[in-house]
Order: structure tokens, then C-alpha cells, then sequence
């Protein structure tokens, strides 16, 4: 079996990501995989994921992000990413104005967009205080997880 | 647990309403936007029906005396907690101290006009004939049995999981597609609802059924919790009907001598003896609810089966919303509570 080679390969590929805790069960096999997420990469942050150029997450649908030739453009700049598979929104559905237009000063834990799944809404908090930069998706289009959604300063 | 800072009157407790009491005469009061109430309650892991504060007259303020979790749905009244601009249709903590101010709905021409806020646990008062609604008609229910004034302080109910009330740690900072988009139903851009013919409705000039539907309706400033008064071509009956008081529910549609009809509104009466032109289907009476004065609807026929049909299609987006905001809040409360370093 291959078992241990195939565990090994799902620890590679949830280094790059934000995800703390794996769980996989079937009526007759259960494992789970417990990672140390560093601090500064809190839920909803991708930061050194595109500073040190590590691969893109695969999305849960199997698509990859869409971080190569969207990396954020300055040293400093931080990447936001979707912590959740969902359609991403810039703009509450109730509002004309996006949530955090491009230039906006944000708040750490502020929505600066939001992820739809069916009705339900899922905010993109800003990880901590800056500037946006680039909204790094196009709003209106399912992303996956670790999917880049905005450059912040 | 909140108190109320506003003199704004016209504010009351409601439930989903209290069924079974027509037969003494007692309406059913509730929520003119049950699907407002209900989404709320279901963001919050709150039953569907547990009691909120509905709130039609703006600027509305409550100040939180202790920590709480609650959502605001209905229409987006551009919420402040504090300083902090609030996202509508969502779910919010609030610390002990902070103050909740609604302002003008939001929204242009479409906008909602009546905000639900929610508190996890639901409002905590008595129950009454099996209902926490407010009752203004007979003055039993709710708070006191009436619209809530400034001084009142309203308590939140334990929650299911067992929280404390109010639950200050339960999942928060979610929401949902507001349904108005979600089911959307309007004609020649004006919001819609849909009507069944009522038992009367042969009995008016044809001229006067064919401008019901074909024409719009506008909501008068005599419109309330009670009826909506509305303003258009006089509808004509073919012959004066005198009819002897009969059961009514909200939704339905009279006619007075005027030619003006009212619709019966969740603290309809429950017996009258005006002609019946048709009934509000169940289903939409939230859009109708949320309709403003001054605003303008149209009016859609629809059969029996259309009626049951739309009332499928509202339960359907409401099992929706529970099975994804339970999913949902399941993972927020692993994640709060698995081990982390």
C-alpha cells in the first residue's frame, strides 16, 4: 500500500495553504492531519504564498488559482485569499458600492469581499490594516480555496 | 439584554404568529416579513419562529446591555454599531454598551421598509395563546402587549446549544442573499404579488377585474400593521352587495364601497363583511409587508395550485439557507473549539 506516500503528499500540499485541520472519513478509515498554522497566516490569509513563490493551492474543485501573473506587485504587498469555495463578490448584493474599491484604507477583520455558497455569504476579511491594492479575481466567478482575491499594502 | 433608546413607536415583539386563536377571535399578529424572521433565526441557529423586534419607523437605537450576538435582516436600514457601518442581512456581536442605530432604508425605489433584528436565543417574553407575537388589537402578547417605547428592556432566551443568553460566543459574521433576490417577482419593473380570485371576485364589473391585474397599485399613507390601504381605478361591483360578516385572514382582499380595496395584514381583524376581491397568496404576504407607503405593486392571478407551488418554492429556499448556515456555523464551532497553536 501506499498509504504512508499518499499522506505525505497531502501534508505537501496543505504547507502552502491556511488550512490548520484535514479530516477524512469513511465507515471504516478516519484520518486526520493537524498542522501548526503560523500566526501571521490567520484564516482568510495567504501572505508568503505569493511572496516566496510557492504554488498555487488546488482549488477543492481540482482547478488551480490564479496566482501566477496576479502575485502582488510590491514588497510588502500582501495577498488575500479565499479561505472557502464560493463565488466571489466585491459588492454586497444589496449595494452599488464594492466593499473595500481599490485605493480604500482597510481595518484588520473588515469584509473587503464576500463568498457565496447558495445563499449563504461568507466574508473575506482583510487580515490586517492597509491599503487595496488589486482585486486579484474577478467578482461574479467561483474561486476555489486559496484561490488570490486581493493585493493589499 | 437590549434597551430600547428610540421613542419611535410602532416597534414590536413578533413570532411567525399565533395560529389557532380565529375561531375566538383572536387574529394572528406575527411578522408582516415571516421570511425575514425566520432567516434571521436560522443565521443565529435560533428555531424559525423564535421572537424578534421588527422595526418600521427610522431612526430606530437599542443599546446592548450585555455582550450579544444578533443578525439583522429585513430591510437594510444602513446599521451603525457604534461608529462601525454594519452589512445587512448578516450576523453581528455586540459588547455590553454598544449602541445599535438603524437608519432610513436603503435601496432606492425597491427597498424593504420593515427590519427584523434577531437576537440569538429570540426575544424572551411570556408566551401568550402559544405565541410571543405582540397582539396590539386585544393588548395581550409581545412586550406588555403593545409597540415598544423608549425604557423598555428586552431579554434574550436561552439558546439551543445551551449558550447563556444571547450566546455572546456563538458563530456571527455570515449572512445571506437577502430572498427579495433570491426569489425576485416583479411585473414592468414594479414588485409583484400574487393573488388568488377571491369568492366576490365574479361579482365586479369586468372592466374593473381586467384594471386589478393590468394596472399598478399605490400604498397609502392609511396602511399599517393592520391593512394596506391601496389607491387606483375604482374597482366597480356589478350590483351593491350587502353581505353579513364572515372569517377572514390576512391576505385578503376586501373592497368598501369606495372601490378601493384593503388588504388584511397580519393584525388583520378577524371577521369583516366587505366584499372579497381576492386573497394575497400566503406566500408572498412578506413582499407585500415590506412594500412602503407611497410605494406602487402590481397584482399577479394565480391559481390554487400556483399558490401551493410558490409556497414550495419559499419553504425550499428556507431549507436551503438551514442546511448551509448549519454546515457553516458546524465548522465554526469545530474551529473555535478544536486545539490550535
Amino acid at each position: 500500500m501506499d498509504a504512508a506516500r499518499r499522506i505525505a503528499q497531502l501534508g505537501d500540499w496543505l504547507a502552502p495553504t491556511d488550512i490548520a485541520v484535514l479530516e477524512f472519513t469513511t465507515p471504516d478509515l478516519r484520518i486526520r492531519l493537524d498542522r501548526d498554522v503560523p500566526p501571521a497566516a490567520g484564516p482568510a490569509t495567504a501572505r508568503t504564498a505569493a511572496r516566496d513563490g510557492a504554488a498555487p493551492t488546488p482549488g477543492a474543485d481540482g482547478t488551480t488559482g490564479k496566482s501566477d501573473g496576479h502575485r502582488a506587485d510590491r514588497p510588502g504587498a500582501s495577498v488575500v485569499a479565499a479561505h472557502s469555495v464560493g463565488v466571489f463578490l466585491d459588492t454586497h448584493p444589496l449595494a452599488t458600492a464594492p466593499l473595500a474599491a481599490v485605493g480604500a484604507r482597510v481595518a484588520a477583520g473588515q469584509p473587503i469581499g464576500l463568498l457565496r455558497i447558495g445563499a449563504l455569504l461568507l466574508p473575506v476579511a482583510a487580515p490586517s490594516d492597509g491599503v487595496v491594492e488589486r482585486v486579484l479575481a474577478t467578482p461574479g466567478e467561483a474561486v476555489g480555496h486559496g484561490t488570490p482575491l486581493f493585493a493589499l499594502t | 439584554m437590549i434597551e430600547v433608546l428610540s421613542s419611535a413607536a410602532l416597534a414590536s415583539v413578533q413570532d411567525l404568529g399565533r395560529t389557532g386563536g380565529l375561531r375566538w377571535g383572536v387574529g394572528t399578529a406575527g411578522a408582516m416579513d415571516d421570511l425575514a424572521l425566520a432567516a434571521g433565526n436560522l443565521l443565529l441557529g435560533n428555531a424559525p419562529g423564535a421572537a424578534a423586534v421588527e422595526i418600521p419607523v427610522f431612526p430606530f437605537e437599542v443599546r446592548f446591555t450585555a455582550d450579544c450576538v444578533f443578525a439583522l435582516t429585513g430591510a437594510d436600514c444602513a446599521a451603525r454599531l457604534d461608529a462601525a457601518a454594519l452589512l445587512p442581512w448578516w450576523t453581528h456581536r455586540a459588547r455590553a454598551g454598544q449602541v445599535l442605530t438603524l437608519g432610513l432604508p436603503q435601496g432606492g425605489a425597491g427597498r424593504a421598509s420593515r427590519a427584523m433584528l434577531c437576537v440569538a436565543g429570540g426575544i424572551d417574553v411570556p408566551p401568550a395563546l402559544g405565541s410571543r407575537s405582540t397582539q396590539l388589537r386585544g393588548a395581550f402578547g409581545g412586550h406588555e402587549g403593545r409597540a415598544l417605547r423608549r425604557g423598555d428592556v428586552l431579554r434574550a432566551g436561552a439558546t439551543a446549544d445551551g449558550g447563556g443568553a444571547g450566546a455572546a460566543t456563538a458563530p456571527h459574521g455570515f449572512g445571506l442573499v437577502p430572498p427579495a433576490l433570491a426569489l425576485p417577482l416583479a411585473v414592468d419593473g414594479l414588485p409583484a404579488v400574487r393573488v388568488l380570485p377571491g369568492a366576490e371576485y365574479p361579482a365586479f364589473e369586468e372592466a374593473s377585474r381586467e384594471a386589478f391585474w393590468r394596472t399598478s397599485w399605490k400604498i397609502t399613507a392609511q396602511s399599517d400593521r393592520y391593512g394596506f390601504r391601496l389607491d387606483g381605478e375604482a374597482l366597480r361591483p356589478i350590483a351593491p352587495m350587502e353581505l353579513r360578516s364572515h372569517g377572514i385572514v390576512p391576505g385578503v382582499i376586501q373592497v368598501p364601497h369606495g372601490g378601493q380595496p384593503i388588504v388584511q395584514m397580519r393584525d388583520a381583524q378577524p371577521s369583516g363583511g366587505y366584499p372579497k376581491f381576492g386573497t394575497v397568496i400566503e406566500a408572498d404576504l412578506w413582499r407585500l409587508g415590506q412594500a412602503p407607503i407611497g410605494s406602487r405593486v402590481r397584482f399577479v392571478e394565480v391559481d390554487w395550485a400556483q399558490a401551493l407551488a410558490a409556497l414550495d418554492e419559499k419553504a425550499a429556499w428556507l431549507d436551503g439557507v438551514a442546511r448551509l448556515v448549519a454546515l457553516h456555523r458546524a465548522a465554526a464551532i469545530a474551529s473555535t473549539a478544536s486545539p490550535r497553536t
